[in-house]
């Protein structure tokens, strides 16, 4: 499992941002969006979330907001800008190109 | 609100700088378990275990903290120009200050006076041009201390336009009594234009007070 945590966390802002592309979310709900998807096989540690909500704020593929519930805690929601849109499409397509080249290079010759 | 989360995460932020950031990520990061540990309680798990999960699920801050201490480089090259720039400028109206009378020993009579106007006017446009160019106060961090550097700069430029607007108001308002005067030979009754600057004064007072609430 490690190796494979190594590897998706490579993928992490990608993730995020396909939640985003859906709607505007909060951390929490993010996590809680990769834990049903992948039936509890995956979640995000909170600090890897942070980090990386961060770091794409930086890169201005996402914004922030604060929420204003009445009741409990407060939330920041964070929302898909225009760039976030064009490097999620851009991620996903290395994507799919990185997995067809491995795909074919694991796969054992025919005979 | 769970109490004992809240004290593990104060715990955790023990060392974080007090600055903005930290704080929101903070709030954020309480909300977030928060909902996390009544999701789970709710689920019917022991408080205890929930605990555990949720403290458990936060990862490693370290990181986090020190990427908000990381501050965005703040733009020095782009101040030190903008320096030289009011420099330069202040400089050059400073100049035209002292040279403005030039016309009044060459040239005698209303058109000499003109020229002394004018170039006060240039003057004093060239001062308040510099005094907007100049590069605002940016916070080097998200501390209280700079955020009222930042107020204290905001309103000490709005205070240097006011003033420069004013100055700029009385020189025309001269050369318009001047002018009028001499073309019209009319001096008894001219004099009111200085009454004019006044209330039009008054009145940009009026303005900057209304824009500010």
């Amino acid at each position: 499992m490690s190796i494979t945590a190594d590897m998706l966390r490579g993928h992490t802002d990608t993730i995020i941002l396909t939640r985003l592309i859906q709607r505007d979310s909060y951390g929490y709900e993010i996590n809680k969006y990769i834990q049903e998807k992948t039936s509890g096989r995956y979640e995000l540690k909170e600090a890897t979330l942070y980090s990386a909500f961060r770091r794409l704020e930086e890169l201005g593929l996402i914004s922030s907001y604060w929420g204003d519930e009445t009741t409990g805690a407060r939330r920041r929601y964070y929302a898909i800008t225009k760039l976030g849109r064009t490097a999620y499409h851009k991620n996903k397509e290395d994507w799919e190109e990185t997995k067809e080249i491995i795909d074919q290079l694991i796969k054992e010759d025919e005979k | 609100m769970n109490e004992r989360i809240r004290t593990h995460i104060e715990h955790l932020f023990e060392n974080a700088p007090e600055t903005r950031k930290a704080l929101e990520l903070k709030d954020e990061l309480l909300g977030n378990c928060n909902s996390k540990y009544d999701d789970l309680i709710a689920e019917g798990t022991d408080p205890d275990d929930a605990f555990r999960i949720v403290a458990a699920s936060i990862g490693d801050v370290d990181d986090l903290l020190a990427q908000l201490k990381t501050n965005p480089s703040i733009n020095f090259q782009e101040r030190e120009k903008r320096q030289l720039q009011r420099a330069i400028l202040t400089s050059i109206a400073i100049g035209l200050y002292i040279l403005s009378p030039i016309g009044l020993f060459v040239l005698h009579g209303t058109v000499g006076l003109c020229i002394l106007f004018v170039m006060a006017a240039a003057a004093t446009m060239m001062l308040v041009f510099s005094s907007m160019i100049m590069p605002k106060y940016l916070r080097e961090d998200d501390t209280m201390v700079e955020e009222f550097k930042e107020w204290k700069d905001h309103k000490n430029r709005k205070t240097g336009i006011r003033k420069s607007i004013s100055s700029i108001l009385w020189i025309s308002v001269t050369i318009v009594y001047i002018l009028v005067s001499f073309l019209t030979g009319r001096w008894e009754i001219t004099w009111i234009l200085f009454l004019i600057g006044g209330l039009c004064e008054g009145l940009i007072n009026i303005y900057f007070e209304m824009r500010d609430k």
